[in-house]
């Protein structure tokens, strides 16, 4: 059977609910279908979910000694459960992630389809958005607009609502299919157990203020993997940045030396200390990541936390 | 389509719009490509902080294929079609054109087509359409005269007064004589017709390099097909002492387009002399009419006067002036005055019978006086003036002063004969005494001998006539000439009567009256005046300017070229120049004045291409320098010498550097030696420039290490502190320079300078003479040997087979200068040989042993002689 581990899927594949997750698989064989926040109980559950064979380890306190006696096995009871979170899923959609466009990349030639960064950032949000309704979770999708500001927000209800997103998208465009559902709606991100920022933060200098209210951020830094190298510019075309400043370098001139290299990676470090600073995660993806490592990190940094 | 509507489509101006349309649309389709590729949008690079380049630097780019590929077609039909101006319309004078000078051809041809009225009124209406802008003067080719303008009728009163000039003008001279006397003329207006004869050898174009040359044309087209009839010679066909003079007149026509006949009349002083008939058939130039009318006709007394021959043409003819046509007055007589008494009744008897009839016989007219027909001795009796010689029979008059002239008398050749009375040479020497020629009066004693009288005349010059040369008493007379030419004087010596000792006899006296008269007159026709001398009076003169200007010679007033010389054939050909080979014709229409004809100098100069070309390449090469610049970084030192180079090639460069130059070593300061004459003759000789002046050295450095040869009378120079040949002379003999020791007086100190070049070869010769088959000898000229000086011959100095160093026994640049030394060994030698030495020396210093190669061998032994 075909996975994501036989073969190299990337970001740009990505749909929700495929490839599946390892987490999701274990969900979904349980028949309890509480969510994905871990809670602590009150009194010890002697419900068999919580129970388990004894760890060495583990408190003495925990075993079940009544249980021992009758089979003459050291079971713990645990004294924690799982509970529906509530997640928050930002998508920036400011023009910058609106590139590469393609009419400019045919032009500018060699350079074949590339997705624009929004589709990357949307196919994630759809998948986790999918996820953690499968686990059980209240989800919402929100918008930054081109004032940074959450105005609008949809609620998806269940995972097939996700999936007929998904087809939408693939007919109307996903900035648009997304825009078309949502409602305005008055955001408050500081109730949510976690909040996804899917974003390339071209628009300010400065990161969101509104992190600081999070009980928890994990950020999504979407890369194209145009902008990454500059094997592909060609020397004698200028490039240009129609925002503030305007700057316009040549070719040539990104293309000698380290200092492209040098001024992504700054950048993206920057980004990085800001959000771990705050207790959040982060990993930066374009579209050539390869879905492995985006699971590697769900599983290892995002989710484990 | 029809022609005009394709000749419309296709005009000039038509395809120069689309070529221009062409040009832009291929910069705007280039300009917008380029910048559509040349732009992109990526907003990352707002995260970027290192300097912002606002503007993209130049790049070399390949081109889009089609829009360059347009834009070259474009230009190259821009440039195509620029050289090639069709339509040039003469519109306002342009600001810097100030002086205008218009040059009127008032030559026999153009009264062809317009006459003096005509002319005159084109003038004034060319004057008074360019003169109010500039400065205009003319001129006409009767001189170099200049005129300006005062008032309209001015000009044309002066054309009407000049009238045309029956000698032929040459356009091209007349404009240089008038240019040189204004100095610079913006613009030149030659009013003209399309004369071949007029604008022959006019190199108008040369003046096109400082200013315009417009033609106005006065050409009549109708007088193209009308026939011009001349004549072309008049000849005299009589023999001496015919009765009637016979002419042959030939008759040409330039155009040959229809028979064409008519009449032609003699005429003299305005007496008609006779008249023929003549017709030119068609295909026919010319042809030949006989004349003649009796001897009588033609008055003694009518002197200076030309026959005018005067043709008529049936149908009329294109131009007028040439049908009157002058020779001189030919085939009438000379007249022979002969001076003496009767010496008998009979005619026999008469002394003198047989001279006049001898001169008669012989083609003079003679008449005969009893004595010298002057009353007062001190005036010439127009008798004496008009004859061509005086025969005076001496001894039979008593009084000297009857017959003998005197030394104030203006005298025509005479001869003095004489009697058979012994008086005769007696009165002949008292008659000498009259004139300086050292015959005093004592040696005319009364009984003087005819041997006695030749004695005398040989001793005061008189040189023999007849007879072996110095045997006096042979001589049948003697001539004796004054200093001045004041009196020449035949003196017979023996009378005029059969003698059996000279050889007379009565039949033998008309051929030494003949032979006497031809010796007197310097001339062999006989009876009749000097042709040549005649003919000269009436001439055909191609170019009226070049006369006034003292060039030609022959005729006297310019009132006799304007009126009385005859109009050259040239001129009466009427042949046409094509339009062509003419300046721009010239036409006004109202305001403004029309050119019709291409000019020739905007599409023929080459100069404005040229220099574009030089700017683009110089362009192209600043660019290319620029990119290796750029590109090649670690290429720089490189890139500055390339440009150094190509500076050097476009600055350093020099004539003088294409020259031989003689340098000079061991000199200080130059001592002023000049070779003017042996760099004209080294020219002259071979294909090689040499300098004049030579180039002074005062010691060997690096400077000296360049040249390829080194004259030296001071070898030392080239030695070190030890007395031996520097390291880098070492080099630089070794290495292909040529040391010339001149004037070498010790041979020991060579050596020892010469000493390192011995170490190192494989073939060490030390200093040797030349020997006879050395590539010195036959380097150019053939040698057979070289000059040596008190027994001190050439030598050599040779390095690996190769002449390194020579020192000549004298100083041969001493005897090659301008002023040669006056030293003995120099100037044992003649100059001739000492050029050929230096020739051969040059060649050798050059081109070493290139002779050496067998193949030319041949040609050697062929000028050596050897078998």
């Amino acid at each position: 059977m075909e996975s994501h581990l036989s073969r190299k899927y990337t970001l740009a594949e990505l749909e929700p609910g495929w490839p599946e997750n390892l987490g999701t698989s274990r969900v979904k064989s349980s028949p309890r279908m509480h969510g994905s926040l871990i809670m602590s109980l009150r009194r010890v559950s002697r419900s068999p979910e919580n129970s388990r064979l004894y760890v060495h380890g583990d408190p003495v306190s925990l075993i079940d000694w009544k249980a021992y006696a009758r089979t003459d096995e050291l079971i713990i009871r645990e004294h924690r459960d799982e509970a529906a979170a509530k997640i928050s899923i930002v998508i920036d959609a400011s023009e910058s992630l609106l590139w590469p466009d393609p009419k400019a990349l045919d032009e500018h030639g060699g350079l074949g389809q590339v997705p624009q960064k929004v589709e990357i950032a949307c196919r994630v949000a759809l998948y986790l958005a999918h996820a953690h309704l499968t686990m059980g979770d209240f989800v919402t999708i929100a918008f930054l607009d081109r004032d940074g500001d959450v105005t609008r927000s949809w609620i998806p209800r269940s995972p097939a609502d996700l999936i007929g997103m998904y087809e939408m998208c693939m007919r109307q465009g996903f900035v648009e299919a997304l825009e078309s559902l949502m409602s305005i709606a008055k955001w408050v991100p500081t109730q949510d157990d976690c909040v996804w920022w899917l974003s390339d933060f071209l628009r300010d200098e400065r990161l969101p203020s509104i992190w600081t209210t999070l009980k928890r951020v994990a950020v999504l830094h979407v890369f194209s993997h145009l902008e990454l190298s500059t094997e592909w510019m060609d020397g004698s075309t200028s490039y240009r940045d129609e925002s503030r400043g305007r700057k316009i370098y040549l070719g040539d001139q990104l293309k000698s030396g380290q200092q492209w290299a040098e001024a992504i990676d700054s950048w993206r470090s920057f980004v990085k200390q800001t959000v771990t600073r705050r207790g959040g995660s982060y990993l930066a993806i374009n579209n050539t990541t390869n879905v492995g490592d985006f699971f590697h990190w769900l599983t290892t940094e995002a989710l484990e936390s | 389509m029809n022609f005009q509507a394709f000749q419309s489509m296709f005009s000039p101006s038509m395809i120069s719009i689309a070529a221009g349309v062409l040009v832009v649309g291929g910069l705007v389709i280039w300009w917008i490509v380029r910048k559509r590729l040349r732009d992109f949008w990526l907003p990352i690079v707002r995260i970027l902080d290192f300097p912002v380049s606002r503007l993209p630097r130049i790049v070399l780019k390949k081109p889009p294929l089609i829009p360059f590929l347009m834009f070259l077609l474009a230009a190259l039909a821009v440039f195509i079609w620029t050289l090639k101006p069709r339509l040039r319309v003469f519109s306002d004078f342009e600001p810097g054109m100030s002086q205008v000078h218009i040059y009127v051809d008032m030559s026999p041809s153009v009264s062809a087509h317009a006459n003096l009225e005509q002319l005159g009124k084109k003038l004034v209406s060319l004057l008074e359409q360019v003169g109010s802008k500039s400065r205009v003067t003319f001129g006409t080719s009767h001189g170099p005269d200049i005129y300006e303008m005062t008032g309209a009728s001015s000009a044309s009163d002066l054309i009407a007064g000049m009238g045309f000039h029956r000698g032929g003008g040459k356009i091209g001279p007349g404009v240089r004589s008038q240019i040189a006397r204004i100095g610079e003329v913006d613009q030149l207006f030659v009013l003209s017709d399309r004369d071949q004869h007029s604008w022959g050898g006019f190199q108008w174009q040369y003046l096109l390099v400082d200013s315009d040359v417009r033609h106005v044309d006065l050409s009549e087209s109708q007088i193209a097909t009308t026939p011009n009839a001349f004549i072309q010679d008049a000849r005299f066909t009589s023999s001496p002492g015919a009765l009637t003079m016979d002419w042959e007149i030939e008759i040409s026509e330039g155009a040959f387009v229809r028979p064409v006949s008519g009449t032609v009349k003699a005429s003299l002083a305005g007496n008609s002399l006779a008249s023929a008939t003549w017709e030119i058939p068609q295909g026919r130039r010319s042809v030949l009419v006989s004349v003649s009318w009796p001897a009588t006709l033609v008055p003694r007394d009518v002197v200076g006067e030309p026959i005018e021959w005067t043709i008529e043409v049936e149908g009329g003819d294109a131009l007028s002036m040439d049908n009157k046509f002058r020779s001189p007055v030919l085939g009438r007589r000379d007249r022979v005055v002969v001076v003496g008494e009767p010496t008998g009744e009979l005619r026999l008897e008469d002394a003198l019978m047989p001279l006049e009839t001898a001169l008669q016989v012989s083609g003079f007219e003679v008449e005969r006086f009893d004595r010298w027909p002057s009353k007062q001795k001190n005036e010439v009796p127009d008798v004496i003036a008009a004859s061509r010689f005086l025969a005076v029979l001496t001894g039979t008059i008593s009084s000297l002063d009857l017959w003998c002239p005197t030394a104030s008398d203006k005298l025509v050749p005479t001869w003095f004969i004489p009697d058979v009375s012994q008086s005769s040479f007696s009165a002949m020497c008292q008659c000498l005494t009259r004139f300086s020629v050292g015959v005093s009066a004592d040696m005319c004693s009364a009984g003087l001998t005819r041997e006695q009288w030749l004695a005398t005349l040989v001793n005061i010059g008189a040189k023999q006539i007849g007879g072996d040369i110095g045997y006096a008493n042979q001589a049948i007379a003697m001539r004796l000439k004054g200093l001045q030419s004041n009196f020449d004087f035949t003196l017979l010596t023996v009378p005029l009567r059969p003698i059996a000792k000279f050889g007379l006899t009565w039949g033998s006296f008309p051929v030494l009256v003949r032979q006497l008269a031809a010796f007197t007159t310097g001339q062999e026709s006989m009876g009749t005046s000097d042709a040549q001398g005649l003919r000269g009076l009436w001439p055909r003169i191609p170019d009226v300017s070049a006369l006034l200007t003292g060039e030609a010679d022959g005729v006297a007033s310019r009132t006799q070229i304007l009126r009385e010389t005859n109009v050259p054939a040239g001129e009466s050909m009427m042949a046409l120049v094509a339009a062509s080979d003419l300046p721009p014709s010239w036409s006004s229409i109202g305001d403004v004045g029309r050119v019709k004809a291409p000019s020739k100098r905007d599409s023929e100069d080459p100069f404005p291409w040229i220099r574009l070309l030089v700017a683009l390449v110089t362009l192209a090469i600043l660019i290319e320098l620029l990119w290796l610049w750029r590109r090649q970084k670690q290429r720089r030192v490189e890139t500055v010498i390339y440009l150094v180079l190509c500076g050097a090639l476009l600055f350093s460069a020099h004539e003088s550097q294409a020259q031989v130059r003689l340098q000079w070593l061991g000199v200080k300061a130059g001592p002023g030696a000049e070779f003017q004459t042996l760099a004209r003759e080294v020219s002259s000789r071979t294909s090689l420039e040499f300098s004049p002046q030579a180039e002074y050295v005062a010691s060997f450095d690096d400077t000296a290490a360049q040249f390829p040869w080194l004259w030296t009378s001071n070898p030392s120079a080239l030695a070190g502190r030890d007395g031996k040949i520097a390291g880098m002379a070492t080099l630089w003999l070794k290495r292909g320079g040529i040391l010339i020791v001149d004037n070498n007086q010790g041979e020991k100190g060579l050596e020892t300078i010469f000493e390192p070049l011995m170490q190192g070869t494989v073939r060490p010769t030390g200093w040797m003479s030349i020997p006879p088959d050395h590539e010195l000898m036959r380097s150019f000229y053939l040698l057979n040997s070289l000059p040596t000086c008190r027994g001190r011959p050439w030598k050599i100095f040779s390095f690996d087979g190769r002449v390194v160093a020579i020192s000549t026994p004298y100083s041969l640049l001493a005897s090659l200068q301008d002023q040669p030394a006056r030293w003995s060994c120099e100037s044992n030698v003649a100059y001739e040989q000492q050029v050929r030495i230096f020739v051969n020396l040059l060649m050798m210093a050059f081109t070493t042993d290139y002779k050496r190669d067998q193949i030319h061998l041949p040609e050697i032994l062929k000028r050596l002689r050897v078998p």
